[in-house]
């Protein structure tokens, strides 16, 4: 798993230097560009963290690069920095998913906050997303009647009545049931039916 | 239902019968035939021109004008009922080509195009038919002894009753709007002001002068050669008429058009024509008139396009020159911003380098170094901004304050008047001309101008914008523009020149701000006299800007 870090992009590089210095110091690791073509080119889907993006650029702007970047399938957070006036802009930005929108010059507080933020939704959205992808292969590793004994678990019957809708004695279904509990690392039936659901809703 | 209010002005009464005086004395006596019914009967043309200017509803009333002003001189007729039945007869059928002209067709009364010519000449045919027939038919019988002498006296009638119509009716719609008493200030009168074109000045008077001299030859020529058939040369005419249709339009070309008429008139009546040729000119006048009101017409219906043209681009200037003010305020804050940025975040890390100076002692020197290369950029952008108003941005050229105050009030005129605004100009016309930025006084002019508009939004009449000039001590010229609108309140006025201070809902604040560097860079000052009248003035020096 990689650690979060700031992308930031600015043409300018007295901005871009200086943001990357601060941030540096509050304990941030940054990776600077100085276009959005740039960043574009070296973006890989495994980067975590967030993009600090200047909405004004020479060559490609702010705004094509966010949607380039959603083309991608990147769900990093962006917090967009912006002169004055850009209203219809931030609109545009914010529509399309952008977490915040800081206007210059803006207050080192607001700045620190913003980033925190994108940082931590990253950070969740990620664990979310690797939960259930572990999840679903701990059920793709289960044989076909695991699963058939896990679905009626988590649908809340009793052993008994597993062993009659599949057609075998409860002791084979205590066996496959123990079986598939290790296999899904479940210490009880709540905590299954609680994985089958998150797996379930957010596949 | 409403309660229908007819709108009467005794005024319109009195220049009707006045004016149908006038047209009895000019008249000629051939074309006249004596009948009982003429203190009766209106003028149509006259008529026409009244119903169509001032309301329908002043038909029966204008019967009564005529019978007023002509009794003085033809006396109370004897068959006086037969009479008063011919001229309702008339007034009812000119009644109806009014209504049929205002209400079916929709014409401008004051004849905006070429349409509204062609119907009016269409209405003129059959009203002059009108005429002709009431007159002809309420005759005694011994006047026309046979049929054809009867018929022959109808088409004569009839053709001269639509020369009178054409010549009359469109003379009264096209000077009905002309403010008759605000004479003095026609621009014939002016001869000082040395105006290029032919919109006023001396240039003007003498062109108009010239132009009576030529009708006056070319009439002299026709008339005036004994041994000449009389008609011979009346295509002569044609010249100096041509020549007024092209040079003023619709209206030189029906003054024109009555003055030949009245000066052929005369001529024929102390010659003493004989009838045949009286047809024959006839023709040829009708042939004249319709010739020049179709060409004066066409005149100044490309004038009024032209003109259009003209303000529509001056307005698009003016959004194009806002609009680029907006863009580089944009521009300007965007290039601020980004020293002003990095300078913010490049101190804020120092702050935390002092944390632990011995282990960042080496980075925060460099850092203080980077935060005084970024104060410097961002000097340089003000720097920049100072040259492109001052000396850099300066292109002087010789020009009079007059003829700029005339332009960039005809930018804003329209805008104004519809808002029922008067400009008053107080220009002494003795200034010499000035060297300075137009474009830069220009803008400043304009500023000026569309605060003293819009301070009038909302303000109860008379609204008034007067813009004087002088010249002043220290080889200056005093510029100030005077509003007696909504006022200044005292919490603003502390901050006029403030950028972006503004009162207005879409307004930038910067009008003013710039307004008075752009005089500063100059050497004169603007600066606000009072607030309530507001008047603002700025000063300017003779000889430009010292280098």
């Amino acid at each position: 798993m990689t650690e979060p870090i700031v992308t930031l992009v600015d043409d300018d590089e007295a901005v871009r230097d200086s943001l990357a210095l601060l941030l540096n110091f509050r304990g941030y690791r940054t990776r600077p560009f100085a276009s959005a073509e740039a960043c574009l080119e070296a973006w890989r889907p495994d980067w975590r963290g967030c993009l600090l993006l200047d909405l004004r650029m020479g060559g490609m702007d702010g705004l094509a690069l966010q949607q380039a970047l959603l083309q991608r399938g990147s769900s990093l957070p962006i917090v967009f920095l912006t002169g004055h006036g850009d209203l219809a802009h931030a609109r545009v930005a914010l529509k399309s998913g952008a977490v915040d929108f800081l206007e210059k010059p803006y207050e080192e507080a607001d700045l620190l906050k913003a980033v925190a933020e994108a940082i931590e939704r990253d950070t969740r959205e990620h664990a979310t997303h690797s939960q259930v992808a572990e999840i679903a292969t701990r059920i793709e590793r289960l044989s076909e009647r695991e699963n058939q004994v896990m679905q009626l678990v988590v649908a809340g019957k009793p052993n008994r009545e597993i062993a009659e809708d599949l057609g075998i004695s409860p002791r084979t279904v205590e066996v496959f049931k123990a079986r598939m509990m290790e296999k899904m690392q479940a210490r009880s039936v709540p905590e299954l039916v609680r994985m089958a659901m998150q797996a379930d809703v957010l596949r | 239902m409403h309660a229908i209010k007819l709108n009467i002005s005794w005024r319109v009464l009195l220049a009707f019968g006045l004016a149908s005086l006038v047209l009895d004395v000019l008249s000629n006596p051939q074309t006249v035939l004596p009948l009982a019914l003429a203190p009766w009967t209106p003028l149509p043309g006259l008529t026409l021109a009244f119903l169509l200017l001032y309301g329908l509803h002043y038909a029966p009333l204008l019967i009564g004008v005529t019978f007023l002003a002509n009794m003085p001189i033809y006396g109370v007729p004897q068959d006086w009922l037969p009479a008063l039945w011919a001229a309702g007869l008339l007034m009812l059928g000119l009644w109806g080509l009014a209504g049929l002209l205002l209400k079916v067709w929709r014409i401008d009364p004051h004849l905006g195009s070429q349409r509204d010519l062609t119907l009016l000449l269409m209405v003129a045919v059959a009203a002059a038919w009108l005429d002709a027939s009431v007159h002809v038919f309420s005759r005694s019988p011994e006047a026309a002894p046979d049929a054809w002498a009867w018929m022959a006296d109808l088409v004569n009638f009839w053709v001269g009753a639509l020369i009178r119509i054409l010549i009359i009716m469109p003379l009264v719609l096209v000077h009905a709007k002309v403010d008759w008493r605000g004479w003095r200030n026609w621009p014939i009168w002016d001869w000082s002001r040395a105006r290029s074109g032919w919109t006023g000045g001396w240039n003007l008077t003498r062109e108009i002068l010239l132009q009576g001299i030529a009708i006056a030859v070319a009439l002299w020529i026709i008339f005036g050669f004994k041994y000449t058939d009389e008609f011979k040369f009346f295509y002569l005419l044609f010249l100096p008429m041509i020549w007024i249709a092209m040079r003023h339009g619709i209206q030189g070309a029906t003054i024109a058009l009555a003055a030949s008429h009245v000066g052929i008139n005369m001529i024929l009546g102390w010659q003493g024509s004989h009838a045949i040729t009286v047809v024959e000119f006839q023709m040829l006048m009708l042939g004249l008139a319709v010739t020049m009101l179709f060409l004066g017409m066409t005149v100044t219906a490309r004038r009024a396009t032209e003109e259009r043209l003209h303000q529509r681009e001056a307005e698009l200037n003016q959004a194009m020159r806002l609009a680029s003010a907006g863009e580089m305020a944009q521009a300007i804050a965007h290039e601020l911003n980004q020293p002003l940025s990095a300078v913010a975040n490049y101190a804020r890390a120092s702050r935390s380098m002092l944390d632990d100076p011995a282990r960042h002692g080496a980075l925060l020197a460099e850092t203080l170094e980077k935060i005084d290369r970024e104060a410097n950029r961002a000097g340089q952008v003000m720097r920049r901004l100072r040259e492109f108003f001052r000396g850099g941005g300066l292109r002087s050229e010789n020009f009079t304050l007059t003829e700029l105050i005339n332009e960039s009030l005809s930018y804003v005129k329209r805008r104004g008047e519809r808002q029922g605004i008067q400009f008053k100009l107080a220009l002494d016309e003795s200034l010499p001309s000035v060297m300075a930025d137009r474009v830069q006084m220009g803008t400043v002019l304009h500023n000026l101008l569309s605060n003293a508009i819009e301070a009038h939004v909302s303000s109860p009449e008379p609204r008034e914008i007067e813009i004087s000039a002088k010249r002043v001590e220290g080889d200056m010229i005093k510029v100030c523009v005077t509003d007696n609108g909504a006022g200044i309140s005292s919490e603003m006025e502390g901050r006029l020149f403030e950028s972006f201070a503004t009162s207005k809902a879409e307004g930038m604040g910067l009008g003013l701000a710039i307004s008075r560097t752009l005089v500063q860079a100059h050497g004169g000052e603007l600066w606000l006299v009072g607030s309530q009248p507001t008047r603002f003035c700025f000063t300017l020096p003779i000889s430009g800007p010292k280098t």
